[in-house]
């Protein structure tokens, strides 16, 4: 096997704090390496450099053997380099086909984009994405955006391609497409890096993964030759536990109390309770009405009938509901859970405002006790208070999305995939955040998609099918088997 | 759902648009000319061309900028500092060529262009605030270079004041320069790789940088490309208007331009916008300033009533894009249910 892309001894620093430490890396031509590490471990910076974003400040990337220096993204497409991005970098006022070609450099006389039309089609045919050429971008799904992505990748010389964290947003079977086309790709000898979290998916595509820590390569290893266990270990460099919550001590007292909530096309009839001290997950497929449900809890949608309270006073909207004491950390951060371009310090004290300033004065020395209290009790990894929210890692702006709630005098926690995007380590201290908080008596109604994450956090599960509530388990005896059943709408045998 | 069968749809509703404004601007025409029919005269029509011929040089450069998400506040002065600059050279040597004259009031404009487009990448002034600043500076250049004197009909060339008259074509080069612009700036949206990453660089600058492209250099350029135009448009007004007076040279310009874009459905945050819009934007804005004298509305009223009719304009058309879109999501998810 040939080596396609190599980095020697790369370091990296942003003025004062070092990314990268001499990393060594390299990929085989007909290889998918997989890169892991917790946010923060440098996979990102590392791949930048790779594909000409940031130059190292020590140390060489070579192609084939041959000793490159990017000065740009131009330079590093021309030496075959292709980065898909998490967030498909694409534009959304362009069309499919625009977007693909944006940035063909070749001098083909008599090129336009009508006559790449064809072979256009083609690309996005042998990826099984079925778009219109000429549909708005910004009308197309997530899922087809990636693939997209791809395309405008396959059209170059392609020699590498760096994907990074692409199955974040994407179900399964559209994930399954994805990898279909990665292992086509990997047939064509391609070298492939593949960035991920979930270390089932990554096992299941990768044929050798490089583990990086603080900067640092920690070891190389096959597949074939290990665990999930032995992974998440070198990741963090400690064990992880994936413990279960205590069991629940049933409590009379009532947190939320939902009779027969409604919302047009997305929900009907929902009653549900949960205890102080209780977390109750609800589990389904996406689209069964999940999220909408949380929303209308909290009063951020509008809901057709019944009724929402919180220990036991009738909520009507997300004022109301904030007053109470309850508090919605949504699914999509950048968007509903924090002010990415406001610092650290103000996202913790925005919802407190209220009750640390003075006369509508805001008082800077009880504002930054409160802050640094919760970035040490959360454990969130920021060089400064005064740092954009939006410079956090994904696992850092979780937590932080959690802080400014906590600061509040919270009874009642509605959370919508709290660990969507976030990296092994963060998860367990985001689940053990979860139960300390339930452990003092806040009841907690928690969205998931992870499987895993429903089972072990959970005392009960909800199941919800086409916006209706159709089963609840006690955690303790739930299988995924069961709850797929029940999500499905498979009879038990 | 046949996604083939979104294709005419999607086109349609794009070629809708266009023509929705293009009502709005006869619906317009037609109430003027029925309160009072001079309105219809040659005579007003083509006073009316001359006008839009002067805005839509300007405003397609606003749209350019405006879609490279910038925007361009200055154009008014920096279209005064060319005429003057222009009038003044015109009046000190009566036997210039015009294309020479042309070339001045163009490279002027260019030359301001560029102070603003150094101001904005190189000295990373966010664009509204940097070319608010230059909006006073190169109105105070206008008195600065001319002494605060004005240039009168008598001083400057004929053969200056001939492209506002018509010529043995049947219209004024004034038009002609116009439509000239308007095609050129079609070609380069719709037809050039160029054009489309002008679009690519407003749409997502982050992308931009991601797939190889450089904002800055657009960003820079289109500065020059509005400070030409602007500079153009210089060249264009002394034509029209033969006396050049400092204070009153492209005065408040900037506003009708880029009220005119913004009608004609650009993007105020970048990425979209087009020329066919800009156009009917432009026609809008050029009819109401005529029509509302024609009509006798007093001159009073005029400015409030010209921004009255903007405003309608503008919500009659997003009430008409918001159905257009409801209705293609609807037929979008009609499949999954």
């Amino acid at each position: 096997m040939t080596v396609s892309l190599r980095c020697e001894g790369v370091s990296k620093w942003f003025g004062e704090s070092g990314v990268l430490d001499s990393v060594d890396f390299s990929v085989e031509a007909g290889e998918i390496h997989a890169l892991l590490g917790e946010n923060g471990a440098g996979k990102s910076t590392l791949m930048k450099i790779c594909s000409g974003l940031y130059r190292p400040n020590r140390g060489f990337v070579s192609v084939e053997g041959e000793r490159q220096s990017f000065s740009s993204v131009m330079d590093a497409q021309a030496a075959g380099i292709a980065l898909i991005h998490q967030e498909p970098r694409l534009f959304p006022d362009l069309n499919v086909l625009e977007n693909i070609w944006i940035d063909f450099r070749g001098k083909v006389r008599g090129f336009n984009l009508r006559s790449v039309e064809k072979q256009t089609q083609d690309y996005l045919n042998e990826l099984g994405c079925g778009v219109d050429l000429r549909a708005r971008m910004a009308d197309i799904s997530v899922a087809d955006q990636q693939l997209i992505d791809v395309a405008s990748a396959l059209r170059k010389d392609l020699k590498i391609l760096i994907v990074d964290e692409p199955t974040a947003s994407l179900t399964p079977s559209e994930v399954d497409r994805l990898f279909g086309v990665l292992r086509r790709l990997k047939k064509q000898g391609v070298a492939i890096v593949f960035i991920g979290h979930r270390l089932s998916e990554i096992l299941e595509i990768s044929d050798t993964m490089t583990v990086l820590r603080d900067g640092r390569v920690v070891g190389s290893i096959r597949a074939a030759q290990t665990t999930e266990d032995e992974l998440a270990r070198m990741m963090v460099g400690r064990n992880i536990d994936v413990a279960d919550s205590e069991p629940y001590v049933s409590s009379d007292s009532k947190v939320l109390q939902v009779h027969n909530l409604s919302a047009t096309g997305k929900f009907k009839d929902v009653s549900l309770e949960v205890g102080s001290g209780e977390i109750v997950g609800v589990g389904g497929l996406v689209g069964s009405g999940r999220s909408e449900l949380l929303e209308a809890i909290f009063g951020v949608r509008k809901k057709y009938s019944g009724t929402v309270s919180i220990n036991g006073a009738r909520i009507s909207n997300a004022l109301g509901s904030i007053k109470a004491g309850s508090a919605l950390v949504p699914e999509d951060r950048g968007r509903n859970g924090l002010v990415l371009r406001a610092t650290v310090l103000e996202n913790i004290v925005l919802p407190s405002l209220r009750t640390l300033s003075r006369l509508g004065v805001r008082r800077r020395k009880r504002e930054l006790a409160l802050a640094r209290r919760m970035i040490s009790e959360l454990g969130v990894r920021t060089a400064s208070l005064e740092m954009e929210a939006g410079a956090l890692s994904g696992g850092n702006q979780q937590k932080l999305s959690l802080a400014k709630w906590l600061a509040h005098d919270l009874k009642l926690l509605l959370i919508d995939e709290p660990t969507r995007g976030v990296d092994i380590g963060s998860k367990s201290e985001i689940h053990t955040l979860i139960r300390q908080l339930a452990s003092r008596g806040v009841g907690v109604l928690v969205v998931s998609s992870d499987m895993r994450e429903l089972l072990s956090l959970p005392h009960r599960i909800l199941v919800m099918r086409e916006g209706e509530l159709v089963g609840s388990l006690p955690a303790a005896g739930a299988t995924e088997e069961s709850v797929i059943k029940l999500a499905s709408g498979v009879k038990a045998a | 759902m046949g996604i083939i069968g979104m294709r005419p749809l999607a086109r349609n509703l794009a070629r809708f648009r266009d023509l929705g404004i293009g009502g709005i601007v006869l619906a317009v025409a037609i109430a003027f000319g029925a309160v009072n029919p001079v309105f219809f005269r040659p005579e007003n029509l083509f006073a009316i061309l001359l006008s839009v011929g002067i805005i839509v040089v300007l405003a397609v450069g606003q749209m350019l900028v405006i879609i490279s998400r910038q925007i361009d506040l200055s154009i008014g002065s920096t279209l005064g500092v060319a005429a003057m600059v222009t009038a003044m050279v015109g009046r000190d040597l009566p036997d210039i060529p015009t294309i020479l004259l042309a070339a001045v009031s163009v490279g002027v404009g260019a030359l301001l262009g560029a102070v603003n487009g150094f101001l904005v990448v190189g000295a990373k002034i966010p664009p509204i605030i940097a070319t608010l600043g230059t909006l006073a500076i190169y109105r105070g250049l206008v008195f600065i270079v001319s002494n605060n004197t004005q240039v009168n009909p008598s001083e400057i060339p004929s053969g200056v004041t001939a492209l506002a008259r018509v010529s043995p074509i049947g219209v004024p080069p004034i038009v002609l320069i116009g439509v000239g612009v308007v095609l050129a700036a079609w070609y380069f949206t719709r037809k050039t790789m160029t054009g489309l990453r002008l679009y690519a660089v407003g749409s997502n600058p982050e992308a931009a940088i991601a797939r190889g492209l450089s904002p800055l250099k657009f960003q820079f350029w289109v500065f020059v490309v509005m400070g030409a135009l602007a500079g153009l448009g210089g060249l264009l007004y002394i034509a029209r208007y033969s006396t050049v007076n400092p204070a009153d040279v492209g005065a408040g310009f900037e506003l009708q331009v880029i009220s005119a874009v913004v009608i004609g459905g650009t993007n105020i945050f970048g990425g979209s916008g087009s020329v066919a819009g800009v156009l009917m934007g432009v026609f809008l804005v050029g009819i109401l300033a005529n029509g509302l004298t024609v009509i006798g509305v007093s001159g009073f009223w005029q400015s409030a009533a010209s921004g009255a009719i903007i405003i309608i304009a503008v919500v009659i058309d997003t009430l008409v894009r918001r159905q257009m879109s409801n209705g293609k999501k609807k037929e979008k998810s009609r499949p999954n249910e």
